[in-house]
């Protein structure tokens, strides 16, 4: 019997395929070393589709090596159980397929199809099943519907992806190199020099990350508003309040204001003239990873990190294509009108995939970027077999609508300008029309169109000004960077990939370099860019990344080699390397001194002592362990000021204030719970008088 | 030898008794000046000026504490001296 092994990357992933090759037989679930895997006899062939649980493999030091040294240039792939502890599953798993792969005629990697797919399959296929990658085949899909996983068996690609493992082993070389030596240079240079452990880290894409927030951030510390006037005026037209603006928009002097407002209030004017201008709004363009990941935190608020997982889940559900795409192309052999099919049997969906089916032809507005492996996020027309979580419902139904908006007409609107003169002053009354809607209908509610209706109106018409009024207002800062804003910046700057864009920004709040959903860049983040710009500005340097990047690109399509990639990696390392280490003692002071600081501001209240005016600082007593908020000063002024502290959960100092008392508000968070914030001068207040009425 | 920012007590830049933020925040704080002078049609000293700074949330961390440490050092030397025309 010919036996045929499928390689899959997730266990959930795995069933699909399972399910979808096992049309005319059945397929048995089985286990090895605990991972599951499913035996498909049909038409005396034997299938086994078994999964990989993400990368079994990944970069590490040649031989054996001290995880503190630096510099290490010699790498090499090994199983991850034998780099990362814990992970035992992951050893298990391993020889499950190893022992699987004996006496098997056929292989095929049926990883996703991308980079880190094909590198993963790739790995597998090499060392756990004997150097089968030679020999082995590659199935391309899309999405893990039946139909299109049985065409990608049937028809797979002769031989593995090369190009595309080739660029994936590149990238993850080149970042552990990056990644390895500059974060132990900084690592241990704080080390040596204090004794204590703090993990630091930076990146070939961590870096130039990094000095984005920071720039934003010196921009906004140093920000100085100036005042500006604006002048807004009520006029009645046709017995109808209007607001009109003045035409022009921002007025430099207190002077100029008060002039306008002086020279229009309580005066007639009259219409100068009417404008009306037609124009067209485009359909949007089908989602690629980076404009769902941005639509899901305008509407919902979630992080990348999250809509990817979200989005990954429905993708492994069959619900929508791959998700990791950077393709805004609906080509036609994803078959527009089944897919809106399938979706007329969702009720929410029925009326406007009827619509859209009712229409001659289907032709989306497709956008400008594309993607060699994967075309844009879709709905595959499946409906859920299982009740979907809130927002995994949500991000469905964005995708959803998205898809079925991309294949609408325009919305056309009509926009009206009036002009009124008032002395030598003209002022502007601006209306808007809808006159179809097109597009939006299916976007809803998604999308919103607002029309401000006009009375009629004919030039010469008289016009009173009813209140004029000059508001001050201030410039603004530039805005803070929240995770969507990053993300779509490291992408138009081209750093990072789809798949990891989104991890980098977790890195960055974890080591506390960035905090807050709108994001501040701490103080130690302004070191480490400080020491990264003085010591190796290359590294930091976002032409730099995207040199890189583009040399990792032309892997992609043949055009240039791993090895020559890495060597030059390796070429512009070395020198700063050398340089970090021979400056270890300077780093290293500097960037204890920030760390110190930084650990002494997440324990200390901004609110002094109201005793004695020292600083509050969260102490934990050496006798009981318990927390608490005490005054430093105690010793020197024997100042007793204290307040309690919730002893369970993470805690953290709040830049909010509390609304009753002005003292400075704490959260603590504790796990599988929702955070808790409260006031501690409110809650002893609380408990003292609570105690007092017991006992009064 | 290098010195410290008097208001962070972070290194200096060569050619300021500032560091590279507070340095920046100093003139940005001049340059604003100018425009809030304009604005205000020439009608506005410079301790007014840097009080009305302060109260603005708009207004840059680092700013707010030049803008604080000018005006402390302003009404130092103006308990000195008597005066504040310098400000």
């Amino acid at each position: 019997m010919k036996v045929t092994l499928v390689i899959c990357e997730k266990p959930d992933a795995a069933l699909h395929v399972a399910e979808a090759l096992s049309e005319s037989g059945e397929a048995t679930k089985r286990h090895k070393h605990g991972a599951p895997y499913y035996q498909i006899d049909t038409n005396g062939e034997r299938i086994i589709v078994c999964s990989a649980i993400g990368h079994l493999y990944q970069v590490d030091a040649k031989g054996s090596s001290e995880r503190r040294n630096y510099p290490v240039w010699d790498f090499a792939w090994k199983p991850k159980h034998q780099v990362e502890r814990g992970q035992r599953r992951q050893e298990l798993w391993l020889q499950a397929i190893a022992e699987l792969s004996e006496g098997v005629d056929t292989y095929i990697n049926s990883c996703d199809y991308d980079l880190e797919g094909s590198l993963i399959g790739y790995m597998i296929l090499k060392y756990a099943c004997n150097g089968a990658d030679q020999v082995a085949k590659r199935m391309k899909f899309s999405t893990l519907t039946e139909k299109e996983l049985r065409e990608a068996y049937t028809n797979p690609m002769p031989r593995l992806d090369f190009p595309l493992v080739y660029a994936g082993m590149c990238r993850h070389e080149v970042d552990w190199l990056y990644g390895v030596n500059l974060s132990r240079a900084l690592t241990e240079s704080a080390y040596k020099f204090s004794q204590r452990y703090s993990t630091l880290s930076t990146g070939r894409v961590q870096g130039p990350t990094l000095r984005f927030v920071v720039e934003r951030e010196k921009e906004i510390v140093t920000f100085v508003p100036v005042p500006y006037w604006t002048i807004e005026a009520v006029v009645e037209i046709d017995e109808r309040e209007m607001v009109a603006e003045y035409q022009v928009e921002r007025l430099e002097t207190s002077r100029e204001a008060e002039q306008v407002v002086e020279k229009s209030s309580g005066r007639m004017g009259n219409v100068e003239d009417l404008e009306s201008k037609r124009y067209h709004l485009v359909p949007p363009t089908p989602f690629d990873l980076s404009t769902l990941q941005a639509e899901a935190y305008r509407h919902f608020g979630l992080p990348p990190t999250h809509s990817l997982g979200i989005a990954e889940r429905l993708y492994l559900d069959a619900l929508i294509s791959y998700p990791r795409t950077s393709s805004q192309k609906l080509p036609t052999t994803i078959g527009y009108r089944e897919i809106l099919s399938g979706l007329s049997k969702i009720p929410q969906y029925e009326k406007h995939s009827s619509t859209l089916l009712s229409a001659r032809a289907l032709r989306p507005n497709e956008g400008k970027k594309t993607d060699p492996a994967h075309p844009a996020i879709y709905p595959t027309g499946v409906s859920p077999k299982r009740r979907l979580e809130p927002r995994e419902e949500k991000v469905f139904d964005l995708i959803v609508r998205r898809f079925m908006a991309a294949f609408g007409s325009a919305a056309i609107k009509e926009s009206e300008k009036v002009t009124v003169k008032v002395d030598d002053l003209r002022f502007l009354v601006r209306g808007s029309r809808i006159l179809d809607k097109g597009w939006t209908v299916f976007y809803e509610p998604y999308s919103k169109l607002e029309e401000i209706i006009l009375p009629p109106i004919s030039v010469g018409q008289k016009v009173a000004f009813e209140k004029v009024s000059a508001e001050k207002k201030f410039t603004q800062p530039p805005p803070r960077y929240n995770p969507s804003s990053l993300l779509r910046l490291m992408e138009e700057e081209n750093i990072g990939t789809k798949a990891t864009r989104a991890e980098i920004l977790d890195t960055l709040h974890r080591r506390g370099y960035i905090k807050g959903e709108r994001i501040v860049a701490t103080s130690l983040a302004f070191k480490i860019t400080e020491l990264l710009l003085k010591y190796c500005p290359r590294v930091i340097d976002v032409a730099f990344t995207r040199e890189v990047e583009g040399m990792m690109e032309k892997i992609e399509s043949g055009q240039e080699s791993r090895e020559h990639v890495i060597f030059e990696a390796v070429e512009q390392l070395k020198p700063v390397i050398e340089d970090l280490k021979a400056n270890e003692t300077e780093i290293g002071k500097e960037l204890t001194k920030t760390i110190k600081e930084m650990k002494m501001a997440e324990i200390t209240l901004r609110p002094p002592c109201p005793q004695c005016g020292s600083e509050l600082r969260v102490i934990r007593s050496r006798r009981s362990g318990k927390r608490f908020i005490g005054c430093s000063g105690m010793w020197k002024n024997n100042c007793r000021f204290g307040l309690p502290l919730p002893q369970f959960g993470v805690l953290t100092l709040l830049e909010k204030d509390c609304r009753e008392c002005g003292f400075q508000l704490i959260q603590v968070k504790t796990k599988g719970k929702r955070p808790m914030i409260s006031c501690p001068k409110c809650f002893q207040a609380k408990r003292q008088s609570m105690t007092g009425s017991k006992s009064g | 030898m290098r010195q410290n920012c008097k208001l962070c007590n972070s290194p200096t830049l060569s050619d300021s008794e500032f560091c590279e933020l507070h340095h920046k925040a100093r003139l940005s704080l001049d340059e604003g000046y100018k425009i809030w002078l304009k604005a205000y049609s020439g009608e506005l000293t410079m301790q007014d000026y840097l009080q009305e700074i302060l109260k603005l949330q708009e207004t840059g961390r680092a700013v707010k504490e030049m803008a604080a440490h000018l005006l402390r050092s302003q009404l130092r030397s103006s308990s000195d001296e008597g005066n504040i025309s310098n400000l």
